[in-house]
């Protein structure tokens, strides 16, 4: 009887922590399923308080494998001194002085492999990526970038039929502006409306879900955040809130800086404006050239698969090394002149290979 | 495949003008950002977010807009061939195409030869039969950045709902084409952050962030440029004056416009059952970590629901 009842106060304690610190236990009487493991006990709401996540193949752990990871990091980053002292190392600060060539958690290969096989599966649609693992194994931000993309994707599956009818329409029409343009045009905009609106509230349940409600206020300063501690006079700056020390860096400061990034972001924005213009402007002009020529000529200058490689290969091998020669090739490809880029290329790579040799040099 | 030679020098060169700025633009802007000495992680992303869009919707779309809605205007005699409508489908077409095959080739090259590269560049000088052991695998592998490393995503994903929506009227395929492209993201993301990068510091996150404001931004705008396209750009109204134009326009517009506006405002941000959960998990904290007081019991609480209603423990989630 006793016995009892210290299993059953246990168990209260144990399920008012996994409440308090979600990330051990995401608390999810919606969807208990992810969570449960139907051996040993009565209560179906309590299901959640006996998953045990696999570290190997014989070893359980109630803490995810990234709440291992999770924990580490906080041991070491916690500073030295205080209530829950830890090792005070600065880790991010002691790569950037050199101390330190890297850090980083190793991959858990039995779990990094289990999550491939079912993520990487080519008949798993976009909705059917394993989320939880997802987010067991690599934390909550990435999760969810990849549970956005899931739902984006599987709205776009959605988009996607409506987009192949009106295809398939205009093709049979014969001309990209058909009947059902306008129709598809709307369809499109109210589309991108409900995805949105579905994917808002998919967001606050994975943010219930993974315990993650709240998280932003407890946001703590940028590392690379800067500022003065001390006044002209020489004080100590405090805060005007609670009166501990802190650092300031000025309003004013602050306001000038964002303006100058501004200011440089549209300069650079009128830069792309006038580049793209030209462009089109040398399109225009080499069209009417190109289209005077044609009708002179009564022909249009085709395009052929060969050229298609040649130009493919000539970029490839201008990509690996910018070189004179291979422009000149690809200036020739270009110009419709393959015989005599080929010419010219031969010629210029033996004349180089004949100059380079050491029996040539003086 | 006959190709005009003239189209294809300045689309190439467009392609490559594109891929130059977005390259200097990712740097500068960064440089900018830490420059501007932000005191959280969440201003520092989204002051990034803005000057990324700002600069990137104009170097991204704006062959486009020109191609819709500019050349008509600014090139004399017969500007487009075969009208300004098909010649922005196939600007739509090559852009869009260009970018998911270099983005996808680009993302997995990259990732694998940063790895190689450093491989190689650590195995200088070691002895031949010497292996690396597993931690100095990962080590060459590359850092997938807290918040780089998502935002990149993002980005990148933003502008193709961009290309999928901003233009529909004109290119139907896009949301086909970025249906198979996402099929393949998934996957390349995925293989991207298991198989080439270090095992990333895990960090939690409460929503996307300002990337829905911006998701938000671009579905809003497509309605414009999409009516534009129909009633101005197409030929389908080339025959109506342009006071029937600009009131169909205006028509089109607003109709859709306020069905947006009311889906939004009518549907629920979030599911009944997620918001009773939360108000749950918000009661537990606040009597085991706060020690708050139980309430005093209501009066006339005890009286029973009449019609013999049972309440469950699980009610049915209905669907808003």
């Amino acid at each position: 009887m006793f016995g009892l009842c210290f299993s059953f106060f246990s168990l209260q304690i144990v399920l008012g922590l996994a409440f308090v610190y979600p990330p051990l236990a995401p608390l999810s009487r919606v969807r208990p399923s992810p969570h449960a493991n139907n051996e040993t006990q009565p209560n179906p709401n309590q299901l959640i308080l006996y998953k045990r996540y696999k570290l190997s193949s014989t070893i359980d752990s109630p803490f995810r494998n990234v709440d291992r990871v999770k924990l580490i990091n906080a041991i070491f980053q916690q500073p030295a001194t205080g209530d829950v002292p830890g090792c005070g190392f600065e880790l991010s600060r002691l790569q950037e002085k050199g101390c330190l060539l890297g850090y980083f958690s190793l991959h858990d290969m039995p779990n990094k492999i289990a999550l491939e096989k079912k993520w990487f599966a080519i008949n798993s649609l976009p909705h059917q990526q394993p989320i939880e693992q997802i987010k067991d194994y690599f934390g909550e931000k990435i999760a969810l970038y990849f549970g956005w993309l899931g739902v984006y994707t599987t709205f776009l599956g959605y988009a996607s039929a409506a987009a192949l009818v009106a295809y398939a329409w205009s093709a049979a029409e014969g001309r990209t502006d058909s009947l059902v343009t306008p129709y598809f045009a709307s369809f499109m905009a109210l589309w991108s409306t409900v995805f949105l609106e579905a994917w808002k509230r998919q967001e606050a349940t994975y943010r219930v879900e993974w315990g993650m409600a709240g998280f932003e206020q407890l946001e703590s300063t940028r590392p690379a955040y800067w500022g003065f501690q001390r006044t002209k006079e020489g004080a100590q700056v405090t805060s005007h809130v609670d009166g501990a020390p802190t650092v300031h860096f000025p309003a004013a400061e602050s306001v000038k800086r964002k303006v100058l990034g501004n200011v440089v972001t549209a300069a650079f924005i009128v830069v792309v404006c006038v580049v793209v213009f030209s462009i089109f402007g040398l399109k225009n002009t080499m069209q009417s050239a190109l289209s005077k020529k044609a009708t002179e000529q009564n022909t249009i200058l085709p395009f052929s698969s060969f050229d298609c490689s040649v130009l493919f290969f000539c970029f490839f091998s201008l990509e690996r090394r910018f070189r004179f020669d291979r422009l000149c090739v690809c200036v020739c490809c270009l110009l419709r002149f393959p015989r005599a880029a080929l010419l010219f290329y031969i010629c210029f790579q033996t004349s180089r290979t004949v100059l380079s040799s050491p029996s040539c040099r003086p | 495949v006959n190709v005009e030679l003239g189209g294809l020098i300045p689309a190439v060169l467009q392609s490559v003008s594109i891929a130059v700025f977005s390259a200097t633009w990712k740097l500068v802007s960064l440089q900018l950002t830490v420059f501007e000495n932000h005191r959280t992680d969440t201003a520092f992303e989204d002051s990034l977010i803005v000057k990324t869009f700002s600069f990137e919707f104009v170097n991204k779309y704006a062959a486009c807009f020109y191609a819709a809605f500019a050349k008509k205007y600014l090139v004399s005699g017969e500007s487009c061939d075969p009208s300004c409508f098909d010649e922005l489908a196939t600007t739509l077409g090559t852009l869009f195409v260009v970018e998911l095959a270099v983005g996808n080739a680009g993302e997995v090259w990259g990732a694998f030869s940063a790895k190689k590269k450093r491989e190689v560049a650590e195995s200088v000088g070691v002895a031949p039969d010497r292996k690396m052991s597993q931690v100095e695998k990962q080590y060459t592998a590359e850092t997938f950045d807290k918040m780089l490393g998502t935002f990149r995503n993002y980005q990148e994903m933003a502008f193709q709902f961009g290309y999928a929506t901003l233009f529909s009227a004109a290119f139907p395929l896009a949301p086909v084409l970025a249906y198979m492209n996402n099929f393949v993201e998934i996957r390349v993301d995925g293989w991207k952050l298991l198989q080439c990068s270090r095992r990333p510091e895990p960090s939690g996150c409460e929503d996307i962030g300002a990337w829905y404001g911006i998701l938000d931004l671009i579905s809003t705008i497509s309605v414009v440029t999409n009516g534009l396209l129909i009633f101005f750009v197409a030929t389908s109204y080339e025959d109506v004056s342009w006071t029937h134009r600009f009131t169909l326009f205006l028509v089109f517009e607003h109709v859709l416009l306020a069905a947006k506006l009311s889906a939004a405002a009518l549907v629920p941000d979030q599911s009944r059952s997620t918001e009773i959960q939360g108000a749950r998990q918000l009661f537990i904290a606040s009597k085991v970590i706060e020690n708050a007081p139980d309430d005093e019991p209501e009066f006339g609480a005890e009286k029973e629901a009449e019609g013999g209603f049972d309440i469950l423990d699980g009610d049915d989630d209905p669907m808003f």
